[in-house]
């Protein structure tokens, strides 16, 4: 018990000393911290270590409001406390790291603040690049999550050099999420899905059957048996359609479209139970035929039945995608919200609020995360297998 | 290595050779002296040097291959019988050699050339030195038999021994690393207890009316409440029930029970399985009504209680319908109401989105927004409202799924297990909200929750980010 109260004290005192660095007596402080630092994580290391870490970098408005510095002075220095807080993270054995740099509700801020961030944020996506860099002593891959498209070109280009230049690296990862939002990486993750599902319903077309009996069926012209069924979805009727020949149609589309590649499976089991679903429903008007009669129904219930889009179609297109689920959210200054972070994967993640602004995390912080974590192991290992 | 082997081998060949030589000689001499036979101790003498030269070589190197990594590492050994392995006659391939078997190899050598030069002394000739090679082999196999069983027994404490004090080094080191471990989390159970400890006696203190700032509350901002129920705790029906008969005292109006299993309000499972626990609920909760607004949500009006309170409950804003004002809405929810539901408004917006597709629009790539989405969960069927407040009833702070889509802004608060629900935790849960909120635009008022209160008011308009 007397050891792990000195072995904290000492790295409370030489955790704090870190800011003040430069002369001989801070180097040898500095060195004796580090040892201090690699015993207490070689303690925690007993314990399960969580594999992805995500930072809410709160605070650094109200840090520099608070030791009365100048405009941009809090976000640098919250800069230098997330490289330490990366370092620690790579020392302690976490394989993902994620920070929230930039929310999408931050271009609404003042427009010079804004320029500013984004003038310190290019700063050091190019210091990145550099041979001493955190990033290549690790072995870190970097990505850049969110919506690159609304950064101005040279954010975006140095993002992308970065992305690109840090292919290579394997041992942990880091994932900035700039111009993010969740509720935005949601509504993208729909879009590219419900855009792969088009493209592997659309390229039927060496089938006849696919577009050349819809336009026989009615008359109209329409693309495809999809689209004609979503009409009739929308309300539009048709008595023209033979049974016969819409049942054959469901199961050429459904054949067509598994041919194409390995997704269409998943297309076409839910074209084809799409076939099903409006047998089911026009059975009050079917003339003795079986499936794939285009039923006459208004009903928006069905169209959520026929489930083309599944959880995991969403889930793939994340742009989150790249990293498992995180383990533990640290969002400092003692804010209790999510702030449209990371809602879809933080399901059975540890959620943690310590009251200190950004520029006033320390290492012990970190240490009392892990902890809370080694705490409740066993409770989220079960939510984890139970969903 | 290898050169050493070969050269070892090779020795070795030459010296079987020369001393099966000096067999067939006398065995051709009639256990005669002769040139023949001198000739053939000649050469067995030289090769015997020769032979002894390259086991020292080979010791030497053994002994340096033991310093540096052992000489356990090394697999398999040569022994004098190869022709079953092999199918030809002599030794051929360079297996590796064990040095702590190499050592007793050239023991066993060595002593049996030292009795093959006794034996060659003596003018008649031993019986079994007529013998083949066979023999001879044999009976260095019984010389090395007899020279590993002394030096086994020499060797391996020592290689024994050191992988042994390795071994408990090791396990002693992670023995104290885990007892330190242990202690640590011993501490933070014992600084959870504490902290405990003080919250009840703060919610006592609470209940009473003691602390006079929680005696108002301004539910009014409050407009929607949702609570997170471990699952295991969702039968505790007892409970559930005292703590939505606290919210209604308190003066929640909009109320949302999520767990994951939907097993809310005592073992429910959406509106399927709901009978049994909704009766008892319903009877608990005066002049309740129940009805059905969407497929995955079950609403129940309440009464309020207008009950003899210390708390003086403000109006709301808003001039709400007398149905409102007399009753508390009480919504249903499970994990189905998150990531599945966005699935289903995703196909929403995918059969909207095909259509513009068939019919060449566009705009067809525009239908994706927020808002949009928003109408297509509604549409779906899960369009509940953003809670402004999530108080999670369980063993970690951890909004278990709750539907992402509409937690985007809100507070959530850890109430520790259901088991242990206080009545002075809530009111001090909501009071907090009420003053750490930011009102859209107006005033800023923070409360630190280190044991000062520090309000600082911010003119400048702001949104809650």
């Amino acid at each position: 018990m007397f050891i792990i109260c000195q072995l904290t004290l000492a790295i409370l005192v030489l955790d704090s000393m870190d800011k003040h660095r430069g002369s001989r007596l801070s180097e040898l402080f500095g060195s004796l911290g580090s040892f201090f630092r690699k015993c207490m994580f070689c303690i925690l290391s007993m314990g399960p270590i969580p594999k992805h870490f995500a930072f809410i970098m709160d605070g650094n408005r109200r840090y520099a409001k608070k030791e009365k510095l100048e405009e941009g002075a809090g976000h640098r220095a919250g800069f230098s406390v997330l490289m330490s807080m990366l370092k620690y993270c790579y020392e302690l054995g976490v394989t993902y790291v994620t920070i929230y740099a930039f929310s999408i509700e931050n271009f609404k801020r003042k427009p010079d603040e804004v320029q500013n961030l984004m003038d310190l944020i290019l700063e050091k996506i190019e210091g990145l690049l550099k041979e001493e860099s955190l990033v290549n002593k690790y072995g870190i891959r970097v990505y850049f999550i969110g919506n690159l498209k609304l950064l101005s070109k040279p954010v975006r280009v140095a993002a992308e050099k970065v992305m690109k230049a840090t292919t290579n690296n394997t041992k942990c990862v880091l994932l900035i999420c700039i111009a993010y939002t969740s509720c935005d990486e949601i509504v993208q993750a729909v879009h590219e899905s419900c855009k792969n599902k088009l493209e592997e319903i659309q390229p039927c077309n060496s089938h006849r059957s696919f577009s050349g009996r819809v336009e026989e069926v009615d008359g109209k012209s329409i693309d495809d048996d999809i689209g004609h069924s979503v009409q009739e979805l929308f309300g539009v009727q048709t008595n023209e359609l033979r049974a016969t020949r819409a049942s054959t149609f469901c199961n050429d589309v459904a054949e067509g479209v598994e041919r194409t590649d390995k997704k269409s499976g998943v297309v076409g089991h839910g074209v084809h139970g799409s076939c099903d679903k409006w047998g089911e429903v026009q059975s009050l008007e079917a003339s003795g035929t079986r499936d794939g009669v285009i039923p006459n129904v208004k009903s928006e219930k069905l169209l959520v039945d026929l489930s083309i889009l599944k959880v995991v179609d969403i889930e793939s297109h994340m742009y989150m995608s790249v990293a498992p689920n995180p383990d533990i959210v640290i969002r400092s200054s003692g804010e209790t919200r999510l702030s449209n972070f990371l809602l879809w994967q933080t399901s059975n993640c540890l959620l943690y609020s310590p009251n200190a602004l950004w520029p006033d995390m320390r290492l012990w912080h970190l240490v009392w995360a892990v902890l809370d974590f080694q705490r409740n192991y066993s409770y989220f290992e079960k939510k984890k297998k139970q969903f | 290595m290898d050169s050493i082997v070969d050269s070892l081998n090779n020795a070795y060949q030459d010296f079987v050779g020369a001393a099966a030589n000096v067999l067939e000689a006398k065995e051709l001499s009639g256990g005669q002296k002769t040139a023949a036979t001198d000739v053939a101790l000649e050469n067995f003498k030289q090769k015997w040097e020769l032979f002894r030269v390259s086991c020292d070589q080979a010791e030497e190197f053994v002994e340096s291959v033991k310093q540096r990594v052992g000489s356990e590492c090394l697999v398999d050994e040569a022994t004098g019988s190869v022709s079953g392995r092999s199918g030809q006659g002599g030794m051929t391939g360079l297996p590796p050699i064990s040095a702590v078997r190499l050592e007793q190899m050239s023991k066993a050598v060595r002593w049996l050339v030292i009795e093959l030069q006794h034996g060659s002394g003596s003018a008649g000739g031993a019986a079994g030195h007529a013998h083949p090679s066979a023999p001879f082999d044999a009976r260095v196999h019984s010389k090395l038999a007899t020279v590993s069983g002394v030096e086994d027994i020499r060797s391996l404490p020592y290689q024994r021994m050191y992988y042994y004090k390795i071994f408990l080094l090791v396990n002693i080191g992670n023995f104290w690393l885990r007892l330190v471990w242990h202690s640590v989390h011993l501490l933070v159970r014992f600084w959870y207890l504490g902290v405990g400890v003080a919250n009840v006696i703060e919610s006592y203190l609470i209940s009473s009316g003691l602390l006079k700032r929680y005696r108002s509350i301004d539910v009014g901002k409050l407009r929607y409440l949702a609570i997170v129920i471990e699952s295991d705790d969702a039968c505790r029906i007892s409970k559930v029930i005292q703590l939505l008969q606290w919210l209604q005292a308190i003066g929640v109006k909009h109320l949302c029970l999520y767990d994951t299993e939907g097993k809310d309000a005592g073992c429910l499972v959406k509106l399927r399985v709901l009978k049994k626990s909704k009766e008892s609920i319903l009877a608990k909760l005066k002049n309740a009504t129940l009805f059905e607004v969407a497929s995955s949500i079950c609403m129940v009006m309440v009464p309020l209680f207008f009950t003899l309170l210390p708390f003086r409950l403000q109006e709301a804003d808003e001039r709400d319908s007398l149905l409102d004002q007399k009753h508390m809405t009480l919504e249903f929810a499970s994990i189905s109401d998150g990531k599945e539901a966005v699935a289903k408004g995703g196909n929403v917006l995918f059969m909207k989105y095909l259509k513009l597709a068939n019919s060449g629009a566009e705009q067809k790539e525009q239908i994706f927004t927020e808002a949009n989405m928003t109408e297509a969960l509604r549409a779906a069927g899960f369009g509940g409202p953003e809670p402004d407040l999530l108080l999670v009833y369980g063993p970690a702070r951890c909004h278990l799924g709750f539907p992402a889509w509409r937690i985007r802004y809100t507070e959530i608060v850890h109430m520790g297990p259901l088991k242990s629900v206080r009545y002075g935790s809530l009111v001090k849960a909501i009071y907090k909200f009420t003053t750490v909120r930011q009102n859209y635009g107006k005033f800023l008022f923070r409360v630190w929750q280190s044991g000062k209160n520090m309000r600082t008011s911010d003119p400048l308009k702001k949104t809650r980010r």
